[in-house]
């Protein structure tokens, strides 16, 4: 009896490695977005901000909330309001396209380039 | 008998390098010593910054001497309008450096001295000080007024209440207000920069930005152990890291040649073996990754992990093979008058050994940090240096290999050694600055080439770019080709001053107000330009009428007081000598170039948003380089390459139509011919 736990349990584990391994896969598959950050920029403004502001309902959010990648596993899942709602429910794929480029590129561990003497 | 002694000290210095590089033999370590503040006393006692002044200079080094040299003067010292007119650099700039010149990727320049108007003032030196002085180390540039009086000293005081070198312009205001020098302190050369294996320019720059100039050289030193930050600012001594004498223990402060980490960390990707490029650091790219995309790195591009560079299974070759041999940065980039180093040789006087060289003692004394460089575009600071390093041909034979190649000599004169061994850039590089039309970042709109993506997400493909050719003088002043990067730059520029427009005049005609990093346009260039969400992205911040430049042109006038706002183009080559492959990797095919799609004429697309009917400027000359023909605009060196007559590609009209007439000439003789003599058989 333990012994077929044992092989269960190692089946799940495997099971839940591939599982983790074919969605970090498909992550890195997935490439930089080819979305526009000026529009990006504006569109979090106008949308998110409403509600992801300091002291609202839905709590302060800033391209800083989250690294790079935790933003490219965020719009993978693409899910909203702790899951409960399709990303795509809030606004259209295209300008979700913009908005996923505007805050991979500003994430919390983006280099974020400056020009010199600017 | 002169060439033995030559090559006796070269192998010497050689043997001395491998003997340092040798496991298991200590290199010879710099003297213990005692770190000073202002006054020479030991900084353990006083808890003060550190003065290089006093702990380099004070017995062993000429501070003065060595801080007098470009990298720390960076143009100060050249302020003088009849050089910069003999090397043709336009009057606006005040020094032909970095410190004085404009530069069009920043749009920013050094504020004249003594100018009245405050619509002159653009960058004070304090300003400059906190914006670049991260990489620029201190020492002239930040010690002494534009005037060659040394701050806190007696004679140190403003000459009006917009002195450039006493000022700032404040971000929020927009008024030019004083510096506080006594607060800031000053920034003394920053030794520990380049000679301390573990400095770190991050933190030096942060103090910088902060304007504790004080602190700069302390913050250089936080990755050795010797300092700490404090959270009230400043910086204490870790009492361990020091000796029972009070010497810093030479573990932790380790002065050394500098390592070309050490030069990586302000002149562009450098690393002996690295497989992870990173060419943004502490919120500036390399610089010679941003100009031209240069690596200079000894491992293999197809054993790069990180970013993603397209293609490189197939180039199982290094980033650079000079850096995969162990060539380091100061190997020919080095100190004059190194006696371990130096050229001997002295052409202006017909030497081509000159038998008395620097004694290392004075060499130590007085080391001179002008180092040797070569001369490529468009760089015109420390005109004083230019072609002094050894250029490929002191080094290679180029004459006894390149065995495929016909008529070595006319290649080798016309072109420059990287033209072949340059054939692609594998890395991304600026492609244009546009800064006329300003984003709602309240910036310039900058394109790349070579990536598709973002520069700051490492999931972007690096796809690379192919060089343009330019020509330009070589050491002995013959025009050569050779691979550039260009960046194409749109501004504005004030007819009426002779100078570009501001940044902060630029802001003052687009955007009415500004929350934070936000800036909101004026109602007038969201009508003209924005799309139907009211969006100004880049496909919409583009001049393709006529009235959007004149609306702008209006604007500038109403807005920021430009008399004679004039739209130009600028486009910029950033030649390349890194980033250099052997002879496996080096074109070879003739045809490469002997051909009718010749790679020397092939069309670099410049700008896609580039306006037209604007003035074109070519390195500083009004030379059109731009072609408008085809579906964007492109780079058009027909002009530049016009003196090259290169078989197989070039066309010479008259010779063509003289060629026709032979051929079609020949061709009507023998018809007339052949009918006239059937006409005299029939008759």
């Amino acid at each position: 009896m333990f012994k077929q736990n044992r092989r269960f349990g190692f089946a799940i584990s495997a099971l839940a490695a591939l599982f983790v391994a074919a969605t970090l896969s498909t992550v890195a598959l997935a490439g930089a977005p080819k979305g526009s950050e000026t529009k990006g920029r504006n569109y979090f403004r106008a949308s998110c901000k409403e509600c992801h502001t300091k002291g609202a309902k839905g709590g302060e959010i800033s391209p800083l909330a989250k690294t790079q990648a935790q933003w490219r596993l965020y719009f993978t899942k693409a899910t909203h309001s702790g899951g409960t709602e399709p990303l795509n429910k809030i606004m259209p794929d295209a300008q979700l396209l913009d908005v996923q480029t505007y805050l991979i590129n500003h994430g919390a561990d983006s280099p974020q380039p400056e020009t010199c003497g600017k | 008998m002169h060439h033995k002694r030559y090559y006796l000290a070269l192998g010497i210095a050689f043997l001395l390098r491998a003997a340092v590089a040798a496991p298991g033999i200590t290199k010879l370590a710099h003297p213990a010593l005692v770190l000073k503040d202002e006054t020479g006393r030991n900084v353990l006692e006083t808890g003060k910054p550190i003065s290089t002044r006093q702990t380099c200079g004070d017995k062993c080094h000429d501070y003065d001497f060595i801080a007098g040299s470009f990298h720390f003067q960076q143009g100060k010292s050249e302020m003088d309008r009849k050089l910069l007119g003999s090397h043709g650099v336009a009057p606006f700039n005040s020094s032909p450096g970095m410190f004085g010149k404009f530069s069009l990727i920043p749009n920013r320049q050094l504020t004249h001295a003594g100018i009245t108007d405050p619509a002159d003032a653009d960058m004070s030196q304090p300003e400059w000080l906190t914006k670049c002085g991260g990489c620029h180390t201190g020492g002239g540039i930040s010690e002494y007024d534009l005037r060659g009086r040394k701050f806190q000293s007696a004679a140190a005081k403003p000459d009006g209440p917009l002195d450039p070198s006493y000022t700032i312009r404040d971000r929020v205001t927009g008024k030019v207000v004083p510096w506080d020098w006594e607060k800031s302190g000053v920034a003394e050369a920053d030794c520990f920069l380049c000679h301390v294996p573990k400095a770190s320019r991050g933190a030096r720059r942060k103090q910088m930005t902060a304007g504790n100039f004080r602190w700069a050289n302390n913050a250089t030193l936080i990755g050795t152990g010797l300092v700490a930050e404090l959270e009230k600012g400043g910086f204490s001594y870790v009492r361990a890291a020091f000796n029972a004498d009070g010497t810093a223990k030479p573990e932790f402060l380790d002065l050394s040649d500098p390592p070309i980490e050490n030069c990586a960390m302000c002149h562009g990707f450098t690393a002996k073996n690295t497989t992870t490029i990173q060419p943004i650091q502490f919120a500036d790219i390399a610089r010679g990754t941003e100009k031209s995309g240069w690596m200079y790195d000894g491992a293999k591009i197809s054993d790069t992990v990180s970013p993603k560079i397209i293609g490189k299974e197939k180039m199982d070759y290094p980033w650079d093979a000079h850096a995969a041999k162990g060539v380091v940065c100061i190997d020919c980039h080095f100190a004059p008058n190194n006696p371990g180093r130096m050229i001997h040789e002295d052409p202006k006087k017909g030497l081509r050994y000159k038998p008395i060289s620097e004694d290392i003692a004075v060499y130590l004394k007085r080391p001179d940090h002008n180092f040797a460089r070569g001369n490529i575009p468009p760089e015109t600071v420390n005109l004083a240096s230019h072609n002094t390093m050894r250029s490929c041909g002191d080094c290679h034979d180029a004459e006894k290999g390149h065995d495929f190649l016909p008529y070595k000599s006319r290649h080798f004169k016309a072109m420059a050694c990287q033209t072949c061994h340059i054939p692609a850039v594998h890395f991304w590089a600026y492609r244009s600055d546009d800064w006329g039309f300003l984003m709602d970042t309240g910036t310039s709109r900058i394109t790349f080439r070579g990536i598709e993506g973002s520069i700051v997400d490492p999931e972007s493909d690096v796809t690379g770019y192919l060089p343009a050719y330019i020509t330009t003088p070589d050491k002995n002043n013959n025009l050569q080709i050779r691979p550039t990067n260009l960046i194409t730059g749109v501004y504005w520029l004030d007819k009426a001053k002779g100078r570009p427009v501001f940044t902060w005049q630029m802001q003052n005609a687009f955007f009415e107000a500004r929350d934070g990093e936000d800036w909101k346009y004026r109602p007038e260039i969201l009508k003209a330009f924005a799309d139907k969400e009211g969006i100004i992205d880049i496909p919409q911040a583009v001049y393709d009428t006529p009235a959007k430049i004149a609306l702008v042109k209006g604007l500038l006038q109403k807005y920021a007081g430009v008399a004679e706002p004039e739209l130009r183009i600028d486009v910029a080559p950033w030649a390349m000598s890194h980033s250099i492959v052997g002879k496996k990797q080096a074109t070879k095919e003739c045809t490469a170039c002997h051909a009718r799609n010749s790679i020397l004429h092939r069309p670099v697309d410049l700008n896609n948003f580039l306006p037209r009917n604007v003035p074109v400027v070519y390195r500083g000359k009004s030379v059109n380089v731009v072609n408008y023909l085809g579906k964007e605009p492109t780079f058009d060196n027909q002009l530049l390459l016009s003196s090259f007559y290169i078989i197989g590609n070039s066309r010479v009209s008259w010779v063509e139509w003289v060629g026709w007439l032979c051929v079609w000439g020949a061709i009507l003789f023998g018809f007339l011919h052949g009918v006239l003599r059937m006409l005299g058989v029939r008759l």
